[in-house]
This record gives C-alpha cells, sequence and structure tokens, in this order.
C-alpha cells in the first residue's frame, strides 16, 4: 500500500509543483563525467524535464529508473545531443562532459557525438553486412585501413560476447540475425570507437533473460573502462548490474543514489514503492 | 469488474460481408486491369500484323493466245481484273476475257506489218510507239476503262446481279438494277510523225514531261535523236498540228558497237541510258545536246560477273535500272550525286539492290509495277517471283512453262501477276499485301532509290507519287530514346538532390510547404510546358546558348569554391553562420550567373572561333576546342574529386598542428593545382580525341536547330522531376528513424548519415522513381511535339530536333487512311512503344525487387 505521504508528493508533481530531489551524499562526485545542471527541455511548449541536477560517475554505471513517460530517454537522448534533431525542442540550464559544455554553440555536435556510443531500445543495425555494422563509427571518420578495421571489429564484437557466434558470417546481412544478437552488434557498433560514455536506453527490453544475462555480464566487464548510463524498466537488472540509481518521475529526479541503497533503504517513501514494484 | 459477453466480440455480418465483398471488388479491379492491358497490346498487334504477311494468291486463269509474240510490257491487265490485252508485233492490240479467254476486240493498226520496224510498249502506262522503216513514229494507246450507266441498254439481253456478258468491243457488267458497267480497251493511234532523219528506226523510247511528251529513237544510220512534240492550233485552219523538234547526235558507241539493245530515259528525261548486251551502259545528257556522261557497266561486281544483260526495266519514276542477267540475278541501279566529281554532271550510276536467285537459270523478262516499287522478274526455269526492290521483300512466286519470248506483267493495283507466252496468257490473281514492309525495312537500314547508301529513314508522306513511303521505325525510336536520355540526364540529378534536401535536411515547417508545391509542379499540362518550351524558352536558348551552356559549369564551380571557404573558415563562425546557409548559396549562384554571363563571349573566343553556331555547323573553328572545352569541367571535377579523396587527408594531416588557416590555404593552393591540372589534363585528351580523328560534331553536338533536345531535354525534365521527386521522397522518409538515429549517435554528419545509410536502405523506392519517370518520358507526346521541332532525322546531336514514337502518332494517325499501310506502320509504332515502356517497367520491377530483399526484415 502506498503511504499518504508518498501519495500526496506524486500527487504534487502531478499538479504541476516541483519537488527537491533527494540526492544522496555519495552522488555529488569530485569529478563527475557527466555534469547535469537545472536542466530543463521542452518538446514546444510541452516540458518534459524539469531541472534536473544530477552528476554522472566517471566508470561506474548509472541506473535510471521510472515510469514510463518520465523522460528518462529524452534525458539520455539529451547527453549526446541527439534531441537537437527534434525542431521543437528547446533546452535551459547545461550539461557538462569533462568539465566542457555540450550545449555550447561552438562545441563541435558530431566530435561530441563521437565520444559516446549510445544503444538504442529496439536494436537497428544497418541493413549492411555484420562487419561493415561494426567499423561504421570508424568508416565515418575515413579510416580504410583494413587492419585497423579487422582488429576494431574483432575487438568490439568479443566485447559485445558476440564474436563466437558470428566471426564465420561476418560478411553477411546484420539483418539475418536473431534479435538478441542484433542488440549485441549494436552494442559492439557502440564501442567500437572507443567512446567515453556509453548511453543505453532500455538494451534488454526486447530480450529473453539469457541474452539479457549475456549484456549483464557484458556490462560488468564494460564497466572501468567506460561510463555506462542506461536507462530499464527492470528493478532486478538495475539492482544487480548499476552502482548507482536514479528514480525519475514525470520529467523530474526523484531521488538519486548508490544503488544498493536506493534499493534497501530509500531516502524516500515513493522511491520505496516504485522499485519494489508496488506502483509505476 | 463484470464480465464481458463474448458474444459482443464476434464478428458482426456487416463487417464480413464488406470484407468479402472489398476482397472481390479488389481481385475484379486488377484483373481487369491487366486485361485491360493485354487487350490494348493484343488489339494493336492485331491491327499492325497483317504488315508482316508476304502476298497471297487468289485465282489462276489460262487466256488462250490469239497471237503467237507480243511486244514487251505490253501484257496488262484492267483495274477489275475482267480485261487483259497484249501488242502484238504487227501493232494491233488484242483484248480479251481473263475468265475464259474470249476475244473481244482487235484493232486495226493504220499501217501494214511490212511498214513496222519496231514496237516499244511503255512500261509504266498505257501508251506505246511503232516505228517504221522510212523513220515515221506513230504514238497509240490502250486504255482499259469503264462507262456507267444507270439502266440496263436497250440492246443488252436481260442479266442477274454480278453477271458479266462481252458486249459490243468490251464486257457489260450488271451490279445491280441501276448499275451496269461497261469495260473496254479504248485504243488510238495518233497520226504518224515524219522525223527528219528517214532512216529506219530501230529503238524508241518515250517519257511524258511538263512540256509535252517527248521521244528518243535510235535511227539505222547510227544517230540518236530526241524529239520534243509541239503541239499547237493553226490559227487559220483550227487544224491542230504536231512539230517534232529534235535533237541529234551520233554517239561513237553506236557507230563501233552497233545497236545497243536497250534504250531508256531516266528521271524527268534529262539522260537516256544506251545499254548493249554486254552490259555496258553509256548515259546521255539530253538538254540542248546530246553529250556522253559516263560509262558503266551493269552485270559486273565484286562478287559476281555474268555474261550478258538478258532483260531490263524500270522501276516507277524512271530512277532506277532493273538489269537481268543470264545467270539469274536482277541488279538495280539509281543515280547518286557523287562528291568526288568523278563525272561531268555530278551523279553516277551506283548498284543499290542486288536480286539473286536460288536457281542460276537466265531472266528472261522483267516488268515493273504502275504503282508501286514492284518488278516482276521471269527466269528462264519458269519462276515468276513479283519483288518489292527497296525492301529486297519477295511478294509472290509462281511458276509457269515458258520459253525464250514469255513476257511479263503486273495488274494495275498489284493485284495480278501476267505471262505471255506462245500458248497463251497465264494470269495469277494476287493480293500484293503490304509489299513495301518488312522487319528488316522497319528497323534496319534499308538503301532506298538515288540514296548514296542505306539508311534508316522516316518519311510517311512524299512530295511526288513517284516517291517511295519511307517506313524505317528506327529514327522514331532513336528519338524516343533520345527525349528520354537528355530529360532523364537533367530531371534524375535535380530531383533526386531535392528528394535527399527535402527529406534529410529540410526542416519539417518548410518542408511542409515545399513538397505539395513541387507535386503541384506534376499537374501543369505537359501541352503548357511544350507551349512554354517552344515559345518561351527557345528564342532565350538560341539568343543567349553559350550563356546557359556557360551556367551549367559555372554555378557549380561557384558553389564548390563558395563550399570550400565555408570548410575553410574556422569552426565557430562556421557554426554561427549555419543558419544563414540560403543566403550564401543564393551568393553562390548569383556569383555564377554574373561569372557565365562574363565567361560566354571569352569561351566563345577562345575554343569556338568566334560564333558558336558556325562552329557548331562545321563551318569554322577545329575540333580540338570543343573537345578542350568539354573535357575541361568533366576533367577538373574527377582530378578534383580524386585529389579529395587521396592528397586531402596527407595535407591536412601534414597542416594539422599548425593553424586552421594554413591548413585553409594549403587546400585553396590544392584546388588551384586540380585545375590547372584538370585544364592540361583536358588539353591532351582533346588532343588524342582529335589524333584519333573524332569530331564532336556529329555526334554529341551539330548544327543548332531551335527547337532541339536541349530544350525538350529542360521542359520535359520539368515534368518529369515532381514524379522522381515525390517518389524518391517518399522512398526516403520510410527509412525508419531509428537507423538516422543510430547513425547520427555514432557521430556521423547528417551527410554521412544520407549518403551512407538512408539513400542505401530506400535505394529500391529511388529506383522506382526514376524507373516511373523514365515511363513517363518514354511516352510523353505533348512537350516532345510542340519543342523538338518533329524532324525525324537520327542522331544524338544535342542541339537538333528529333521525332519521337508518340509525337510521330499523334501527327500522323489522322491523316493515315484506315487499313493502309501506313495506318498499320502507326499502329506498329504504338506497339513498339508499348514494348518499350513495359520493357523499362519490367526491368525497373525486377531491379527494384533485387534492391527491395537486400533491405528486407526492417
Ligand atoms: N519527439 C517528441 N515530441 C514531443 N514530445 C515528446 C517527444 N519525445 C518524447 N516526448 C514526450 O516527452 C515525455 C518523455 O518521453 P520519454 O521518451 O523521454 O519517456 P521515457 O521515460 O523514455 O518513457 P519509456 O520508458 O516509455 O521509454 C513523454 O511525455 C513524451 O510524450
Ligand atoms: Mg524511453
Amino acid at each position: 500500500m502506498i503511504t499518504d505521504s508518498a501519495v500526496n508528493r506524486l500527487a504534487a508533481i502531478a499538479a504541476g509543483e516541483m519537488c527537491t530531489p533527494a540526492v544522496h551524499e555519495e552522488c555529488h562526485f569530485d569529478a563527475p563525467i557527466v555534469d547535469i545542471e537545472k536542466f530543463n527541455l521542452y518538446y514546444g511548449a510541452k516540458r518534459a524535464l524539469f531541472d534536473i541536477s544530477m552528476s554522472i560517475p566517471k566508470g561506474q554505471i548509472t541506473a535510471l529508473v521510472g515510469p514510463s513517460g518520465c523522460g528518462k530517454s529524452t534525458l539520455l537522448r539529451s547527453v549526446n545531443r541527439l534531441n537537437d534533431l527534434i525542431d521543437i525542442v528547446r533546452i535551459e540550464g547545461g550539461m557538462k562532459l569533462n568539465g566542457e559544455n555540450i550545449y555550447d554553440p561552438a562545441v563541435d555536435v558530431i566530435e561530441l557525438r563521437k565520444r559516446m556510443g549510445m544503444v538504442f531500445q529496439k536494436s537497428n543495425p544497418f541493413p549492411m553486412s555484420i562487419f561493415e555494422n561494426v567499423v561504421y563509427p570508424l568508416r565515418i571518420v575515413g579510416i580504410r585501413d583494413k587492419t585497423v578495421l579487422e582488429e576494431t571489429c574483432e575487438r568490439s564484437l568479443r566485447g559485445a560476447a558476440l564474436w563466437d557466434e558470428v566471426k564465420d558470417r561476418l560478411h553477411e546481412n546484420a539483418l539475418g540475425m536473431s534479435g538478441g544478437q542484433q542488440q549485441r552488434l549494436c552494442i559492439a557498433r557502440a564501442i567500437a570507437a572507443d567512446p567515453e560514455v556509453l548511453l543505453m536506453d532500455e538494451p534488454c527490453s526486447a530480450l529473453d533473460p539469457i541474452a539479457t544475462g549475456k549484456i549483464e555480464e557484458l556490462m560488468a566487464e564494460l564497466k572501468g573502462q567506460y561510463t555506462i548510463l542506461i536507462v530499464t524498466h527492470n528493478m532486478q537488472q538495475a539492482a544487480r548490474s548499476s552502482d548507482y540509481t536514479a528514480f525519475m518521475y514525470l520529467g523530474q529526479l526523484i531521488e538519486y543514489g548508490p544503488t544498493a541503497t536506493i534499493f534497501t533503504n530509500p531516502q524516500l517513501q515513493e522511491t520505496q514503492e516504485y522499485v519494489t514494484g508496488r506502483f509505476g | 469488474m463484470t464480465q464481458i459477453d463474448r458474444k459482443q466480440f464476434k464478428t458482426t455480418w456487416s463487417v464480413k460481408a464488406a470484407d468479402h465483398v472489398s476482397s472481390y471488388v479488389i481481385t475484379i479491379g486488377g484483373l481487369a486491369t491487366i486485361v485491360a492491358v493485354l487487350l490494348v497490346s493484343v488489339y494493336l498487334f492485331y491491327v499492325a500484323a497483317p504488315l508482316m504477311g508476304s502476298g497471297t494468291i487468289t485465282g489462276e486463269q489460262q487466256v488462250q493466245a490469239q497471237v503467237t509474240t507480243v511486244v514487251d510490257n505490253s501484257v496488262r491487265s484492267d483495274e477489275n481484273s475482267l480485261l487483259i490485252r497484249s501488242l502484238s508485233e504487227a501493232g494491233a492490240i488484242t483484248v480479251q476475257r481473263i475468265s475464259d479467254g474470249q476475244l473481244l476486240m482487235q484493232s486495226q493498226p493504220p499501217m501494214a506489218p511490212e511498214e513496222i520496224s519496231t514496237l516499244w510498249s511503255d512500261p509504266l502506262s498505257e501508251q506505246f510507239l511503232i516505228g517504221l522503216k522510212d523513220g515515221r513514229i506513230i504514238a497509240g494507246r490502250a486504255i482499259a476503262e469503264y462507262s456507267i450507266f444507270s439502266i440496263r441498254p436497250h440492246d443488252a439481253p436481260e442479266m442477274v446481279d454480278g453477271e458479266v456478258i462481252a458486249w459490243h468491243d468490251g464486257l457489260l457488267e450488271r451490279k445491280d438494277a441501276e448499275l451496269y458497267r461497261y469495260h473496254r480497251v479504248t485504243v488510238t493511234y495518233d497520226a504518224p510523225l515524219g522525223t527528219a532523219n528517214g532512216n529506219e528506226i530501230i529503238r524508241l523510247d518515250r517519257i511524258e514531261s511538263n512540256d509535252g511528251s517527248v521521244m528518243a529513237a535510235c535511227h539505222e544510220d547510227g544517230s540518236l535523236a530526241i524529239y520534243g512534240t509541239n503541239t499547237y492550233e493553226n490559227l487559220m485552219t483550227g487544224e491542230i498540228v504536231v512539230e517534232l523538234e529534235s535533237t541529234v547526235g551520233k554517239p561513237v558507241s553506236i557507230q563501233t558497237r552497233g545497236m545497243p539493245t536497250y534504250m531508256y530515259f531516266l528521271g524527268q528525261g534529262e539522260h537516256i541510258a544506251l545499254i548493249w548486251e554486254d552490259g555496258l551502259c553509256e548515259r546521255y545528257q539530253t538538254r540542248n545536246e546530246i553529250r556522253h556522261i559516263e560509262s558503266c557497266t551493269l552485270i559486273h561486281d565484286e562478287v559476281d560477273q555474268a555474261k550478258a544483260v538478258t532483260a531490263c526495266s524500270l522501276l516507277l519514276g524512271r530512277g532506277s535500272l532493273l538489269v537481268g542477267d543470264d545467270e539469274g540475278r536482277v541488279r538495280v541501279y539509281f543515280l547518286i550525286r557523287e562528291k568526288d566529281g568523278s563525272t561531268e554532271d555530278g551523279w553516277s550510276f551506283r548498284m543499290g539492290h542486288k536480286i539473286n536467285s536460288a536457281s542460276a537459270s537466265e531472266v528472261i523478262n522483267i516488268c515493273s509495277s504502275e504503282r508501286s516499287r514492284t518488278a516482276g522478274i521471269l527466269q528462264a526455269d519458269g519462276t515468276l517471283r513479283t519483288m518489292h526492290i527497296t525492301t529486297e521483300k519477295e511478294i509472290n512466286l509462281v511458276t509457269a512453262d515458258v520459253s525464250e519470248s514469255a513476257v511479263i506483267g503486273i495488274g494495275p493495283r498489284d493485284d495480278a501477276i501476267l505471262c505471255a507466252v506462245e500458248k497463251g496468257i497465264h494470269v495469277w490473281t494476287v493480293d500484293p499485301g503490304h509489299s513495301d514492309i518488312s522487319v528488316s525495312a522497319l528497323f534496319l537500314p534499308v538503301w532506298y532509290e538515288s540514296y548514296p547508301e542505306a539508311e534508316m529513314v522516316w518519311q510517311s508522306s512524299s512530295a511526288s507519287d513517284d516517291d517511295e513511303a519511307k517506313l524505317g521505325l528506327t529514327p522514331l525510336i532513336v528519338g524516343t530514346l533520345k527525349a528520354t536520355l537528355y530529360s532523364m540526364l537533367f530531371a534524375v540529378p535535380i530531383a533526386l538532390a531535392a528528394a535527399i534536401y527535402t527529406s534529410e535536411f529540410m526542416s519539417p515547417r518548410i518542408k511542409a510547404v515545399i513538397k505539395p508545391s513541387i507535386e503541384l509542379m506534376a499537374s501543369l499540362p505537359s501541352v503548357v510546358l511544350g507551349y512554354f518550351g517552344a515559345i518561351i524558352l527557345a528564342p532565350y536558348f538560341e539568343a543567349y546558348l553559350m550563356e546557359i551552356l556557360c551556367l551549367t559549369c559555372a554555378v557549380p564551380f561557384t558553389f564548390a569554391v563558395g563550399g570550400l571557404i565555408f570548410q575553410s573558415l574556422p569552426q565557430h563562425y562556421v557554426r554561427l553562420l549555419q543558419n544563414y546557409r540560403l543566403f550564401f548559396v543564393a551568393v553562390c549562384f548569383a556569383i555564377g550567373c554574373v561569372c557565365a554571363v562574363g565567361l560566354a563571349p571569352i569561351v566563345t573566343t577562345f575554343f569556338f572561333a568566334g560564333n558558336f553556331k558556325q562552329w557548331l555547323d562545321g563551318t569554322v573553328g577545329h575540333a580540338f576546342g570543343g573537345w578542350w572545352a568539354v573535357s575541361i569541367p568533366v576533367c577538373c571535377l574527377t582530378l578534383y574529386l580524386m585529389s579529395e579523396r587521396f592528397v586531402t587527408p596527407r595535407v591536412i594531416a601534414m597542416a594539422c598542428c599548425n593553424s586552421q588557416a594554413k591548413t585553409a590555404g594549403m587546400r585553396f593552393v590544392q584546388a588551384f593545382i586540380v585545375m590547372i591540372a584538370g585544364t592540361c589534363v583536358a588539353a591532351a585528351i582533346a588532343g588524342l580525341a582529335v589524333a584519333c580523328g573524332w569530331d564532336l560534331r556529329g555526334s554529341l553536338f551539330g548544327s543548332y536547330e531551335s527547337r532541339n533536345a536541349l530544350i525538350v531535354g529542360l521542359v520535359m525534365g520539368f515534368a518529369v522531376i515532381p514524379i522522381i521527386y515525390t517518389i524518391a521522397e517518399d522512398a526516403l522518409c520510410t527509412v525508419p528513424n531509428n537507423l538516422r538515429a543510430a547513425s547520427l549517435g555514432a557521430g556521423a554528419t547528417q551527410w554521412q548519415t544520407a549518403v551512407r545509410i538512408v539513400i542505401p536502405t530506400a535505394m529500391s523506392g529511388i529506383f522506382s522513381a526514376i524507373m516511373v519517370g523514365l515511363g513517363r518520358a518514354v511516352g510523353e507526346t505533348m512537350i516532345v511535339l510542340m519543342a523538338a521541332g518533329n524532324t525525324p532525322v537520327m542522331d544524338l546531336n544535342l542541339f537538333s530536333g528529333f521525332r519521337t514514337l508518340s509525337a510521330n502518332i499523334a501527327v500522323e494517325m489522322p491523316e493515315a487512311v484506315k487499313d493502309s499501310t501506313h495506318y498499320r506502320v502507326l499502329f506498329l509504332a504504338a506497339f513498339v512503344l508499348f514494348v518499350m515502356t513495359f520493357i523499362v517497367n519490367t526491368v525497373a520491377e525486377s531491379v527494384r525487387q533485387r534492391f527491395r530483399k537486400r533491405a528486407v526484415n526492417m
């Protein structure tokens, strides 16, 4: 049962009131890789993100959770400025990557995106060969050296735990693979260019438990080397694989803290309710 | 929650019914479309099919002989194939009924048989001449005609409809109670004309020219005389006087070799040809004086040498000479204008056709038709063929018992074949079909009379009746392809670029305005576009041709320079200026226009000897200039792209540690070097092309006509652009957005995303867009009709007009007589057009399927 205070706070947010997020002590990092400061985003007149402030630690896995439509994907896409392409989007506030303002008009967006890899909710391999899919980020910067491409391909595919399955058919069309393989291919593509940050938007939502397990193992392996920001609806997954968890609701950040604390002893009642599956 | 009643979710009756009905309607509609298309093509083919058949024989009759030998060319039937007549050695015309050989009439010649020295019957008309031993000439004619009675003549017996009886000296035919026709041959002999030369006449020929008839005669003394008849009325007595004016010559050959076997006026009578049995042919000029022009031999060619000329005739119009030899071949000669001037008047005999025979037996007799270029060829083994000479198509083949003196003839409507031997006259009634059409005549070069070589020509109507219709479809097919090629060259790049720009780069708000307005262009009636091209555009092009051509190079060039400048600016400026891109594009365009106008006179002077149109005509300048001018943009572009690929990364790598200004400077130096190199390479290519003897004039370029392929390409391009644009844009839009997101998320630019991901994915759609545009361009009628000039010439000249299949059908169908050869050939043209679009669509579909297979599962 939802307690009264929780119901009240969520109702207040739904009514349009701002609430102060509960950001744990542990989440004030000295040198965060991504630092979000009072970030607001509007789709035309509709406000989708409200004064989000949080910092993402380097080399760790941070999970974004929250009910559908709360703005997780929007926030994730703001980090690599994919939202720029939507005409009606307007932003306020700022976001820094290694201390450098992402939304500075002088920033080269293309260079910025090259420093981040992105994995989408729905797998989206290109209609070309597996090899070409993986080395796409290298192709677009103009690398033509065959050995470099081949090495990168193998490394990325191994990284995405796909190498053994596809090493004999690298030049077949990627669309001939299973859904789970396709998603892992997308991960391989995302890590091919050695990004600093890996943005993953519900990477396992379409996968079976075995594939999900593989991807979770993969994240554990990648951790340290890459910073991972992952959106997930699967509380077990967040609990299992992430180091920090942020809970969002209707465009606002509600609570942000170390995963263990969020799942066992959150500061707010509504976080407790949500992570235990009692609402959402 | 209340339990929902399951019954509520049962599909209702009306939904099921609607489902059924709609599925039937769709099936029937689809099938009906296929059937309709098939029916159209079957109908087109059905109308055109009779063209391909040869002639058929419909009946055969043997007419008992009345005289043993008949004069060459004198066997004739009438238009209704009721009567047959021939001229005997005694100068009498014998008229017989074909069906039973009954003798109907025999004329009384005004001279005794002993007086006659020679007889001549015109192969192409009903005239004949009798030459007498005293040098006089009697002209005569035997004209088949009929008179009409609306009641039964009083001395005729009772008849039933369709009955034909012998009556007076002809035949009376009852068509119905109110229409009787009296068929007969009227024979007249004119009063003898005395010639100044009183010697016996050996050879005769006669031609009707504008100023009366002209006769040629070889007299016994070896003189060749041309007699012009001058007919006038004596004012005092009212008597009609015929006077002969003569031009006389004494050809040496007649003195040395004896009388020629054949003598013919050629063309309008300006030449006369004398032919001896051994194949020698001499041509004389007849105007003012008789002068020898050329000699040639008619029975020898590179392959075969025959021994003797055994038969000779002229084709309709007296332009072609048919020469049969003792080995069964017939060679066809006509006069061709020679460039090298080997003869005095610039013309000389050339063999245009050679008709071989399966058997090597001698050609006994040749006759020709009065209405077409058909000739009959009789060989000693009895084979009698009718052939269409121009197309070398065999129309009919019959066999008869023949002797040396056999004489053949063709009915006045090509509807009978006649063969007179001692025993009698053999008559075959035939249907010649479409004798002048064969597959090879339609699609391959045909050697028409007086043409210097075999050519593919479309000329369906001609100035004079003697000229044959030239129905080669190839020039029209080439015209269609030319229109399609040039309009697609113009339309495809623009339409695709526009589609890519709108789908990938344009903001949705602007797109919402731009796309419908381009689509609106498709609704412009093509007649308006054609009118625009022909009336408005054509004069401008004529006046500012060079400026417009320069524009096509100058504008892309300024865009490229502008792009280079933009790239070289410091990064933060670029991002600030990004929003004003369109303004810069406009500026580049304006500068391009100014450059083009400034450049045009320089280009004209430098490359095209100061006058582009005269250069195109080939009267001034050298091939080199054209090659150079055309190669420069091509070479510069190729070299630039190559240097971008191979040199630029190195330049950037070299300058990377240094300032951006330095990189920019080096890029400019690189571009400049590329341009200089491009110009030099272009000069080398031009030199090479000239050394090979190639000239752009005559292939891609040529004389300027005010309505030309350039204008059609442009205007038809405008008709095709909206179609290609719309379909291609839709195809690009259907590429899932998550692919774009993936590419952009990986750090690709929008341009890279478009080129590497979106376009390949949408390839099947883009391809079908091009093919739909192609289909439209192939079938487009109004624009080409109005803007292409409609001259059916066959070349790829950008600056000349042409005629397409569709425009040709539109122009000529109203004037074609139903079921005539012309009419059927137009249907065939429609069928060819149908097949062409069908092929385009089939190829398009199969290629599209292949592309689609690659992009499946998305
Ligand atoms: N392109 C867009 N235009 C307008 N509104 C949008 C757009 N994309 C998202 N939104 C709105 O922004 C809000 C946040 O959407 P977002 O996709 O970020 O949610 P989410 O948390 O990722 O949900 P889910 O868990 O279902 O993926 C939603 O209310 C959605 O309606
Ligand atoms: Mg989402």
